[in-house]
Formats: structure tokens, sequence, C-alpha cells
């Protein structure tokens, strides 16, 4: 792909690739070299244009799941950790609503779900193709999410959680 | 309340100014580009609803083409005439336009004055450029184009690009259209496929010059893409490896397979290091008789067979040579009128956190303008209208904004032209805000979303 179509999706969907990135990861240093990576390989990856817009949000998101993934095994490597550990909750960060920190306390695996699933809109299929999991994976996380997010939202006495 | 707080906070998470400027670079330079500081937020969405206008089209297909897809957005639309553009024998003519200052679409014509490259599969990336020298957006989302429809007979393709400009709604802003390719005969295939085209007998191999281990080809053909791309052998080979090979009969292909672990995606933990394993290890091109074969080997063996699922095959393929030159034509827009309200009586500081000032209301989109408090979100609920007949029109969702410390606005494009004079209250969420007299009065909550009473 030329570069001026890249800076283009990269201008169109640079923030839903970072927010996406942000969510697995908690952190924006982590955010901003993923969101890097992502559109470095669609330059260098991609095809010369996509033949619909949707494909090409669909790519990028897909992408930008597994280079969140391979951030965090490459961490739990540089770490000498087991990859559950190197994926554990991000410190909070003053700032942050009570909600995004609830879902960044969230186990690693079920953020991004949540994330496309209530930011996005995705359907629990499209949550699956773009993590490239299975719909009963998907709908198994997002139930053990929900509880979680209800045991850790509802502290205060109001049930915010579907 | 989950989803709004949730979809409101991770809205003030994105890229900084600065972070986007080292992502432009970075794609500039093919290189990552070390960070500094952070600072301004943006914010970008999808877009949702689609633009019509009316034109003087190139043939009477062509105009019953624009009259589908004109809806009641027609007498809200600009004919534009005399604007046009040739290079390398493509022809583009600017036919028709709408605008508010805000939403901007613009239909165009492709005609092949040498010949009849252009087809109905024929894409492009021409695009509505960001205006030079335009004050009021302060930011915006750039829609590539459509194809909206392909005459035969005259050999012309009707397109269709938008754009959003996030802010106050520009004044008869000049835009560009530009683009520098055209690809015709440009195909998509993106599915899964199922296990039966895996072939379960251990499949021959060869080894090619270049010493990579690929599937003799054409061992199990299923067509993909009609007379275009197939699968041209699926299995395992001798190799012990699992490879899925693809048949291109013209053109250029970009191809990405993503064969997973059943057993992981059916919830099982404990397969997850299969999955990784399953990744393709290997990508060949070569050519034989004049036809050319893309070879995925993948990390999945023989002992995995039961396991393994395509979850995947993404192709993208061009079967015709693209059309490459440069298009340039500058469209000086009409904008509809747009009616400003004051927002500030209208209670949603105490509400929200964040003190809506105005809307700016056009028949076919509206703005609200806003000064989020610090830690709070923009305005991105979906929106609805009540108008004086008593309608409700309900659910439009929120498709663009713009969000920096203490100042955000959003934005939301009608699904059907609004009389901007009927309009005699909003609701932002389920924040209700009647207005009067052109100011917004003081807001209540309503039990539930606004649903539509027609």
């Amino acid at each position: 792909m030329d570069s001026e179509e890249a800076a283009r999706l990269a201008r169109t969907y640079g923030p839903a690739v970072y927010r996406m990135a942000y969510a697995r990861t908690g952190n924006r240093s982590d955010a901003e070299d993923i969101m890097q990576e992502v559109f470095l390989t669609l330059l260098r990856k991609g095809p010369e244009h996509f033949r619909e817009e949707g494909h090409a949000r669909a790519w990028l998101l897909r992408v930008t799941a597994q280079r969140s993934c391979d951030l965090f095994r490459s961490l739990a490597r540089r770490r000498e950790l087991p990859l559950e550990e190197a994926a554990d909750t991000p410190a909070p960060v003053e700032g942050r609503g009570e909600t995004l920190e609830a879902v960044l306390a969230l186990p690693a695996d079920l953020r991004l779900p949540v994330h496309l699933f209530y930011y996005e809109g995705m359907t629990v299929e499209e949550v699956a193709r773009t993590l490239g999991i299975g719909e009963s994976a998907v709908k198994t996380r997002l139930f053990r999410a929900r509880a979680k997010l209800r045991e850790e939202l509802t502290k205060g006495g109001e049930d915010l959680v579907p | 309340m989950f989803r709004e707080d949730y979809r409101r906070e991770m809205g003030a998470i994105s890229p900084t100014e600065e972070e986007m400027k080292r992502l432009m670079a970075a794609i500039e330079e093919e290189r990552p580009v070390k960070k500094r500081v952070f600072r301004t937020l943006l914010l970008a969405a999808a877009l949702c609803a689609a633009l019509t206008v009316t034109a003087l089209a190139a043939s009477p297909g062509l105009r019953e083409a624009l009259a589908a897809a004109l809806g009641s957005f027609g007498p809200y639309s600009q004919a534009v005439e005399g604007l046009s553009v040739t290079d390398q024998g493509i022809e583009v003519r600017v036919v028709s336009a709408l605008s508010d200052g805000n939403t901007v679409a613009i239909y165009f014509e492709a005609r092949d004055l040498e010949g009849n490259r252009l087809d109905g599969n024929t894409t492009t990336n021409m695009q509505i450029q960001w205006p030079t020298g335009q004050v009021e957006w302060s930011q915006g989302m750039l829609i590539p184009s459509d194809q909206v429809s392909y005459d035969p007979e005259t050999g012309t393709a009707l397109y269709v690009g938008k754009f959003i400009g996030d802010g106050l709604p520009a004044r008869d802003p000049v835009v560009s259209l530009y683009g520098q390719v055209f690809s015709p005969d440009h195909h998509s295939f993106d599915q899964p496929l199922p296990d039966e085209v895996i072939n379960r007998e251990t499949l021959k191999t060869e080894v090619l010059p270049t010493g990579e281990e690929v599937l003799a080809p054409m061992q199990n053909s299923v067509p993909l893409i009609d007379g275009l791309l197939s699968l041209s052998s699926c299995g395992f080979g001798t190799d012990g490896a699992f490879h899925l090979q693809l048949r291109l009969e013209r053109g250029s292909a970009y191809a990405h397979l993503t064969v997973q672990s059943k057993a992981w995606l059916e919830g099982e933990q404990a397969a997850y290091d299969r999955t990784l394993r399953y990744r393709t290890t290997e990508e060949v091109e070569f050519e034989r008789d004049g036809v050319t074969y893309i070879d995925f080997t993948t990390g999945a063996t023989v002992e995995d067979a039961e396991d393994i699922t395509i979850r995947q095959l993404m192709a993208d393929v061009e079967g015709e040579e693209d059309i490459r030159g440069e298009w340039r034509l500058e469209v000086p827009l009409e904008g509809q009128p747009t009616t400003v309200i004051d927002l500030t009586q209208s209670g949603t500081g105490p509400a929200f956190g964040t003190r809506a000032t105005r809307l700016y209301l056009s028949p076919i989109s509206c703005t609200v303008e806003s000064a989020p408090e610090k830690g709070k979100g923009s305005m991105g609920y979906p929106l609805a209208l009540f108008l004086e007949d008593g309608t409700v029109i309900p659910g439009v969702q929120c498709d663009s904004g713009y969000y920096s410390e203490g100042y955000a606005t959003n934005h939301w494009t009608f699904l059907q032209p609004i009389g901007t004079e009927r309009v005699t209250a909003v609701a932002i969420g389920m924040w209700y805000i009647p207005i009067k007299g052109g100011t917004a009065q003081p807001g209540h909550w309503l039990s539930e979303l606004p649903q539509t009473n027609q």
C-alpha cells in the first residue's frame, strides 16, 4: 500500500486502533507502539487499497488484536514471567474514569471482548471474527466480564452493568 | 449505564497530536518513530448515514441510479456543472454535491475516453481532501469513494465521496477531490472456509527452484471468486505440514490466512498455544503455466488434523492493472443554512459533567459544542429529535467528534432531512432539552431512550 493511503487510513482509524490497544494494555506508551506497528504492517503487507472501507477497519482491528497479544508475549519473555502475570492489571492512572478503570482491571483475555462489544458496538459474531476466537468463547468471556464488572461497579450500591 | 459510561470514558482516550504526528512520520519513513511527549486529544468515529444528491448524470442509467439513491435529500443538493479533469484517458467529472458546512458528500463520474477499462468492480482512491485555509473545522473524517453505479453502455462509473468536518459549520468551503488510482476488476474475499475443503489424504508436494516446499497445484480445487481466484490445493503435504494454496488466474492478490484450534474456539484455554502454533510460517508465490499460485505453509501438522479449522481467508484481488494518474478538482460547496441554538440553560453541565453550549442544526446533520469538565467525556450519545407535530426521530447515532481538554464537539448525520423550524426539542441520550424561541430551556431526564412513535 502506498504511504498516502496508509496515512489516510491512519488518520481515520488511528484513534480506534489506539483505543483498542489501550483497552488491552492500559498504557498509552504501549498503545502508541502498537498503533505504529499496525500501520507499518499495513504499509508493508497491506493490499494496494481495500475494496470497501469496512474491510480496512476490520483488517486493522484484527491486526491490532494480534499485535496487542504479541506485545504481551514479548513482555512475558522480557520479564521472564508467566504470560498471565505479564498480562496483569495495568496500574490505575489518575483522571481515568471508574468504569474504564474497572474494565482495565479485568483479566487480560476479557478486556478486548468487552471493548469491541461495548465501545465499538460489534455483535458477538463480529467480535469473534476480529479476535479470531469462537462465538461461544466470546459469550463466555463477556459473561465472565459482566460478572466481574458488576461486582466491581456495584460496590456503591447501584447496578450499572447490564 | 455501563455502555454509556465506558464509551464516554474510553472516548476521552485518543492519540495525542504528538502521537499522531509520530504515526504519520513513521508511515512516511516506513519505520517506528520514538516518542517524546503527550498533549491534546483527538477523536474520530464511524460514519453511519448515506447522503444523496441530484445531478446531471451522463446517462439515463446513471440518472436512475442517482434517483434511486436520491431519497428525500434531493432538494438540499447542489448541481455542479463544468467541473472535470482528464488524465490517462480517464475523465472525472463532478455532478453534484451536498453540504451543510459539516457533512459533505460529492458525487462524481469517471469515464474512459480511450477504451473500456472501467467496470462495475472498479474502485478508486479518490477522496475529498482537507480544505486549505479552513479554520472552522478542528478535525475531520475522510471517507473514501464508493461506486454507486456503473453504466456499461457509456463505460461510466458513478461514485460518491464523503467528508465530515468536526467543529463549527464552515461557510461555503472549497474542498479538493483528489485521487491517483482507479483499480478495475477489484474483488474481495473474506470468509471462513468449511472443513470439507481440507483434503484428508496426504497431498503431493513439490520443491520450488527457490527451495520452498509447496503443495502440487490443483489437487482439490474450489472456486472462490468466479474466474479469478480459487482454492488450488488444501490439506497436509508429504512434508507433514498443513498448507493452503490459492490459484490466481490473472492480476495480483493480497491474501491472509487464519488457521485456528477448534478446541480453543470452543473455550478450551489450554489449546491457546496450539492456535498460536497454527499460524502461517511461510507464504510463497510462484507461477506455473502463466498462472500464479500462493502457497501458505502453517505450523499445523498431521497430528492436528482433527483440531484445525480455517477461521478466515481474506483475499483482495485486482484482476487488471491499476490506472495510475492524477485527478484533482476544486469543488466550491454551497452550504445548507444552519440554525444556532443556545444550550447554556439546558442543564447538561450538572447532568453529564459536560456543559453543552451551542447546537448547530441543519436539515442534514447537527453539531453540539460543549465544554467538558476535567476527566469527563464529550456528548457522543444517540440523539433524538422531537418535531412540532409530535413526531419523534430517535436513535440518530453520533458519527464523529472532536475532543480536547475543555472543548468538544459531537456530530450526528440524519438519515432523512429535517425541517429545522419543526424541531421543538432534542434528547442527547436520555437528557431531554426543550427548545423555545431559538433557545434551549432547562432539561430533564427521560425514563428511557426515546422510541419512534411512527
